[in-house]
C-alpha cells in the first residue's frame, strides 16, 4: 500500500460516515458519554487528593480545653505546651473569637446558632514540621483539662482511601461503558461493511491489497473515536471551569480547587488516546473475520 | 505458457462434478473462446482461471505459478495483471462511467492525474466519448457491458477474461464489441472468452475449445464445432 493512496482512504472513511449517520452519532454519543464521566471522576479524584494533601502537609494543631478552665491553669498549660518538642508557636484563642472566625468561614452556615456558643477556649498551636503533628497531638491530649485535640487526624487517611475507591470505580465505569463504546464502533462499522460489501468484492477481483481495503473501516473507528473525545474534552472542561469560577465567585476558597491549566494536558491525552483505541478495537472487532482476498 | 492447466477437476458438494481432467495451454497473445451447451462448464473454468474458486485437483499454472499456492500479495499481483468482464457486468449502480472506471484504477492505488487523463481515454476506446458523467442504470444493457469492458481493460491486463459478454447483446452491437476485443488481442492482450454464441465464433475464426460435460471435446482453429 502507497502512503499516498489515503487521498481516496480519507474521503471514503467520511463518506461512509455520512451514509449511516444515526448509528456513527450514536457510536460518537457513547465514546462520549464514557470518557466524560471517566474524566469527571478523574479530575474529582484530584481534587480531593489535592485537598487530603494539603491537609495531611498543613502544620496546624487546634487543641480544646475542658469548659471553664482558670486563667491561671490557661497560663500554665500554655508554658507546657511551649515546653513540647517542635512546637513553633502557640495562640490562645477565646471561644468568642472562634465562633467569630467560623462564622467568617462558613458564612451563614452559623447564624443558626443563635446566642449560644458551643465553642470552647483553646490554642492554636503551629509544629515545626508535619511529622511533629501525631506525636505532639497524642501526648498533648493525655495532659489533664485538655479536652480533644484536631488537626492531621484520621480524616486525612480517610479521604484517601475515598479517593482510592473512587479510582476504583471510575477504573471499573470506563471498563463497562467502553466496552459498550467499543461494540457501538463496531457495529456501525459493521454496517457500513455491509452497505459496501459488493463494492469491497470487486476491489478484489480488481487486485486492491487487503490495507487498502481495509483502512477506510479503520479510519472511521478512529474518526469515531476522535470526535467523542474531543466533544467529551470539550464538554468536561467547559463544566470543569465552571464550577472553579463558582467556587470563587462564592468565596468558597477553603475547598482547594485546581486550576484547569494545571489538569487538563494528561486528561485531554488520555480522552484522546482512550477514543483513538476504542475506535480502533471497534474496527478490529468487525474486521476480523472480515475481508481476506 | 501463459495458461496451463493439468487435469484439472471441480466437484461442488451435490456430487456435481463441472470440471472433468481439463488439460490445456494458453498463449500469451492468444484469442480463445471456450464454447459449450449451458451447464458444460465454461464459467466454471473461468472462476478457476480468475482464482475465485480453486480446483478440488488437479493443477493450474498462470504464468508458471501455481495460483493455488499464492501467498495474499501474489494473489493481489495476479488480480493485477488480469481483466475480469462478467456476465452481469458487477458494476458500481450509484456510480458514473467516470467513476466505474476511475474505480478500477484507485483500486490498484494509481495516482489522481493519471486517472483523470486515462480514463477518459479508455471510455473514447470503447465508444463512450462525452458520457462520462452518466450514470451506468442509465445506460442500455450494451453500454453497461462496454463500461464494464473498459474498467477491465484500463490497467492494461495481461489477460482479459469475459464470460458470455454478449450474451444479452443484438448482432450489431455484440459485433462492436468483437472488434474492440479483437482491437485489445493485437495490443498484446491474452484472451479467454465464455460463449454460447455461435455467430460470433465463426465470424472470428480464432481458437475453439469446446466443452461438454465439464470435459474438452475438441480443440481447433476456426469456427463453431459441436
Ligand atoms: N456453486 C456451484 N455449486 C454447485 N454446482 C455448481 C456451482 N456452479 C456451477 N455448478 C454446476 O456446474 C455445472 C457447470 O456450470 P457452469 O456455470 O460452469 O456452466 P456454463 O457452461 O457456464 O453454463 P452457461 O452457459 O449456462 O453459463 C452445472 O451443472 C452447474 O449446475
Ligand atoms: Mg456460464
Amino acid at each position: 500500500m502507497k502512503l499516498s493512496s489515503f487521498r481516496y482512504i480519507v474521503p471514503e472513511a467520511f463518506r461512509s460516515m455520512r451514509r449511516n449517520a444515526f448509528t456513527t452519532f450514536a457510536a460518537v454519543a457513547t465514546v462520549m458519554i464514557t470518557l466524560f464521566l471517566c474524566a469527571i471522576f478523574w479530575l474529582l479524584g484530584q481534587n480531593l487528593d489535592a485537598n487530603a494533601a494539603a491537609v495531611e502537609s498543613s502544620v496546624e494543631l487546634a487543641v480544646y480545653l475542658e469548659k471553664d478552665v482558670p486563667a491561671a491553669r490557661v497560663a500554665e498549660l500554655r508554658e507546657q505546651l511551649l515546653g513540647l518538642e517542635g512546637v513553633a508557636s502557640l495562640t490562645f484563642i477565646g471561644k468568642e473569637e472562634a465562633l467569630e472566625r467560623m462564622n467568617e468561614k462558613f458564612g451563614s452556615l452559623y447564624y443558626v446558632l443563635g446566642d449560644a456558643n458551643p465553642l470552647m477556649d483553646g490554642f492554636s498551636l503551629f509544629a515545626e514540621a508535619p511529622e511533629h503533628i501525631a506525636p505532639l497531638a497524642e501526648q498533648i491530649a493525655a495532659l489533664p483539662d485538655v479536652q480533644m485535640v484536631r488537626g492531621n487526624d484520621g480524616t486525612v487517611e480517610s479521604l484517601f482511601a475515598f479517593t482510592s475507591a473512587l479510582r476504583k470505580a471510575d477504573f471499573a465505569l470506563m471498563c463497562l461503558l467502553g466496552l459498550a463504546a467499543v461494540v457501538l464502533i463496531s457495529m456501525s462499522i459493521r454496517i457500513t461493511v455491509f452497505t459496501r460489501q459488493k463494492e469491497v468484492m470487486v476491489m478484489k477481483w480488481l487486485g486492491s491489497s487487503n490495507w487498502f481495503i481495509r483502512w477506510p473501516f479503520v479510519l472511521e473507528g478512529v474518526f469515531i473515536g476522535v470526535l467523542g473525545a474531543v466533544m467529551a474534552a470539550a464538554a468536561c472542561f467547559y463544566i470543569y471551569s465552571a464550577v472553579g469560577k463558582y467556587l470563587l465567585q462564592n468565596d468558597l476558597t477553603f475547598i482547594l480547587f485546581l486550576n484547569v491549566r494545571q489538569v487538563w494536558l494528561p486528561v485531554a491525552l488520555f480522552m484522546l488516546g482512550t477514543g483513538v483505541i476504542m475506535g480502533c478495537l471497534g474496527s478490529a472487532l468487525s474486521l476480523r473475520r472480515f475481508l481476506n482476498v | 505458457m501463459l495458461i496451463q492447466a493439468f487435469n484439472l477437476c471441480k466437484r461442488y458438494e451435490n456430487d456435481i462434478t463441472a470440471l472433468d481432467d481439463i488439460t490445456l495451454s494458453i498463449n500469451r497473445g492468444e484469442f480463445v473462446f471456450l464454447t459449450g451447451q449451458s451447464g458444460a462448464g465454461k464459467s466454471t473454468l473461468i472462476r478457476l482461471f480468475f482464482r475465485e474458486e480453486l480446483p478440488s485437483s488437479g493443477y493450474l499454472l498462470i504464468s508458471g505459478r501455481n495460483v493455488a499456492r499464492l501467498s495474499g500479495r501474489e494473489r493481489v499481483n495476479l488480480r493485477r495483471n488480469i481483466g475480469m468482464v462478467f456476465q452481469d457486468f458487477r458494476l458500481l449502480e450509484r456510480g458514473t462511467v467516470f467513476d466505474n472506471v476511475a474505480f478500477a484504477m484507485k483500486a490498484v492505488e494509481r495516482p489522481w492525474v493519471e486517472i483523470k487523463r486515462k480514463v477518459p481515454e479508455i471510455v473514447k476506446r470503447v465508444g463512450l466519448a462525452g458520457r462520462e458523467r452518466e450514470l451506468v442504470t442509465r445506460l442500455s444493457g450494451g453500454e453497461q457491458q462496454r463500461v464494464a469492458v473498459a474498467r477491465a481493460t484500463v490497467n492494461n491486463p495481461l489477460i482479459l477474461f469475459a464470460d458470455e459478454p454478449t450474451g444479452d447483446l443484438d448482432p450489431d452491437t455484440s459485433r462492436d464489441l468483437m472488434r474492440l476485443f479483437a482491437e485489445i488481442n493485437a495490443a498484446g492482450t491474452t484472451i479467454v472468452m465464455a460463449t454460447h454464441d455461435r455467430d460470433t465464433v465463426n465470424e472470428m475464426q480464432r481458437r475453439v475449445i469446446a466443452l461438454q460435460n465439464g470435459r474438452v471435446i475438441s480443440d481447433t482453429m476456426g469456427g463453431w464445432t459441436l
